[in-house]
């Protein structure tokens, strides 16, 4: 059902002439993991952007303003704080209202743990470990929220390694064959009602 | 294990699986009847879950979530549209059509009107029709591989037809009817799993709903109004009410029960794949509140929200839509050529073998052409599905639904209607928009039947009637 699309090609058109952003880099760091500093540098690509707003979602909601026009081609920055909650981090970002332009790897998220911790088990987007304490994720669109849970080095325990809902998702995929493969076997059996 | 080699078992996997399923339709495939409705052997489940697959293509997947992911949780009201065209096929279509039996529906159009113009003209009709629609497949699917795996958009499609093709010239109807039952399955798991990791990573529903009214309060209430979105949901329900390859489907089944029965488990499937479709294109906007293009929710979140394994399944889901609609779309095409031009109308009396073969033969060559054309890139998927969706209504539900279910029509009347809803909705299409943009091409194309199909027919009945009274 594709069905309609003259719409989105009218907001297609329209998204052409817009602003974009052409790269978002987000650091995010902590000392202590109790509160985690963003940092977000961004580089705007086609026309002039007049408005310039962002999201913030999480707990808070709100947009976040600036009082002048971001010319084309220029950078700037946005800096905040975020409280951690206990080993699990929900850190809102703070997304552009205009779209990229959707290339791989125009989005780079860094995250600097406390010095002996490590992400262990669950995380949003996923990351790859650079160094000690420190992850990257490269993507093409600006997640609202990066999502982690830390232990100290070698201390994760079972629930945080093998519970995650990337685990109990493919584990859902892999019953849910199993239960098709199996309930097709019954119905063949039963002719009439496979037929 | 990465995301590119997961996906990889789980395509070879699923391919041969419907490899093997061909393979067995294959060995029981005797005669071209078999190969074109399966030897009237498909029960309500199958049938239903053909059915579905069938009206759940590349669009469902993309653009469907598309929609939800821009205008949020009033573009379900589509749904009604939809469910309302099948109503109207359950009800005024569907079961007299299978009573009919009939093998295509230009076989039904030439008994019912005595015309072999109407049969001719028709399947013409169709095979246009069904050949943008199929580049249309291809090219989504070009587009979803190169989107999440960088691969070149034709070997893609070249993956995508190969695949598709051996399992419908080997088994036609029969092979294609269980491939879509299992295809309904993967579709059923690939969404039935992402929607809870979405709702999750959202923070729960009740953080949803405020993230999206914050963001746009017209992403929880109306985003079209009213007027708009009855012309949708119009729109995809006569569309649904009369399109052929749903409608060779009905010509597959045992009976008329078991026609009605397909359409409510029909429902069924369709009431579970909108709802989670519906959910994934709002989360997904929570989640990344900014896509670059609305058509990418579905990849993006298959890449970047769902772990190596389901997002496998999920894109094995995207590309199963894909191939039923293909197959469906490659079955009433061949069956227009092989059927209704060659052994009605050019040969009547060629052998049921060398129909056969001509169906097989016309599948490969209708498989491939359109992968040329789908690598031109003319226009965007969304558009030629639109020109698809707007021209089959408009030249086939008025001789339809009104020659099952009145004897009013006449051959005159049929193919006026026909030629006239096709020429008014192209014609509409390119100039209409800019005089009346309130009423869209199918709209007009309908109603331009609806009014040359009564008007000829009642010019031909008075003729006749007064050549009759003369002569008497």
């Amino acid at each position: 059902m594709v069905r309609i699309g003259l719409l989105n090609v009218f907001a297609m058109v329209a998204a052409l002439a817009a602003p974009r952003v052409a790269h978002y880099r987000a650091e995010i760091r902590s000392e202590d993991g109790r509160s985690y500093q963003v940092r977000i540098a961004v580089q705007t690509a086609g026309e002039e952007w007049r408005k310039p707003s962002h999201t913030l979602d999480g707990e808070l909601l709100k947009r976040i303003t600036l009082d002048r026009a971001i010319p084309p081609g220029s950078t700037y920055d946005l800096q905040y704080t975020v409280p951690g909650t206990g080993n699990r981090a929900r850190i809102p970002l703070a997304v552009p209202e205009i779209a990229t332009q959707g290339t791989p790897g125009s989005v780079r998220i860094e995250t600097t743990l406390p010095l002996g911790y490590q992400i262990a088990g669950d995380m949003f987007p996923v990351f790859a470990r650079n160094g000690s304490g420190s992850y990257a994720a490269e993507l093409a669109n600006i997640p609202s929220e990066v999502e982690f849970e830390i232990a100290a080095s070698g201390q994760a325990d079972l629930r945080q390694r093998w519970i995650t809902p990337a685990i109990l998702s493919d584990s859902a995929v892999i019953l849910f064959l199993v239960a098709a493969s199996l309930g097709r076997l019954f119905l063949r059996k039963k002719a009439g009602l496979w037929r | 294990m990465t995301v590119g080699l997961t996906f990889g078992l789980v395509l070879a996997v699923y391919v041969a699986a419907l490899i093997v399923i061909g393979i067995a339709g294959y060995r029981k495939t005797k005669t071209s009847e078999d190969f074109l409705i399966a030897g009237r052997s498909i029960g309500p489940w199958v049938g239903g879950a053909v059915l579905a697959a069938t009206q759940i293509s590349a669009g469902t997947f993309v653009g469907t979530v598309g929609r939800h992911y821009l205008a949020g949780v009033s573009f379900a009201w589509v749904w009604p549209g939809v469910w309302f065209g099948w109503l109207i096929s359950a009800l005024f279509v569907a079961p007299k059509l299978r009573e009919f039996g009939a093998v295509t529906v230009p076989d039904f159009l030439a008994a019912r009107y005595s015309s072999r113009l109407a049969r001719g003209l028709s399947a013409v009709l169709i095979i246009v029709a069904y050949m943008i629609l199929l580049v249309a497949q291809y090219q989504a699917c070009g587009e979803i591989f190169q989107a999440i795996f960088g691969l070149a958009p034709g070997w893609a499609m070249l993956m995508l037809a190969s695949s598709t093709l051996v399992y419908t010239m080997l088994g036609g109807m029969r092979s294609s009817s269980y491939i879509d039952f299992l295809q309904v399955l993967v579709m059923l798991g690939g969404l039935m799993v992402a929607v809870p990791l979405l709702l999750y990573r959202a923070g729960g529903l009740a953080h949803a709903g405020q993230a999206l009214t914050f963001l746009d309060p017209r992403l929880t209430g109306w985003f079209y109004d009213w007027k708009q979105m009855l012309g949708l949901a119009l729109s995809f329900g006569l569309t649904m009410a009369a399109a052929p390859y749903e409608m060779v489907r009905f010509y597959s089944m045992r009976d008329r029960a078991t026609v009605r029965t397909a359409i409510g488990v029909c429902f069924v499937f369709q009431a579970i794949i909108g709802s989670c479709v519906m959910m994934i294109g709002i989360l997904m906007r929570v989640l990344f509140p900014r896509l670059a293009s609305i058509d990418q929710a579905s990849s993006v979140m298959a890449l970047n929200v769902l772990s190596p394994l389901a997002g496998s399944l999920f894109v094995v889901a995207m590309i199963s839509a894909i191939m039923s609609s293909s197959n469906a779309i490659l079955l009433v095409v061949s069956g227009g050529i092989s059927h209704d031009i060659y052994g009605k109308l050019l040969r009547p009396a060629a052998s049921d073998r060398s129909r056969l073969l001509l169906n097989r033969i016309s599948i490969f060559a209708l498989g491939a052409v359109p992968i040329w054309f789908a690598l031109q890139r003319f226009t965007d998927v969304q558009q030629l599905v639109v020109i698809e969706t707007r021209f089959v209504p408009s030249f086939f539900l008025v001789p339809i639904v009104f020659g099952l279910n009145s004897k009013f029509g006449t051959p005159s009347g049929a193919i006026a209607g026909m030629a006239g809803g096709s020429v008014g909705c192209l014609a509409w299409s390119a100039w209409g928009g800019r005089i009346a943009p309130a009423f869209d091409a199918v709209e007009i194309g309908i109603a331009i039947s609806a009014i040359l199909y009564f008007l000829v027919s009642a010019a031909g009945r008075r003729q006749e009637a007064s050549w009759s009274a003369s002569v008497s």
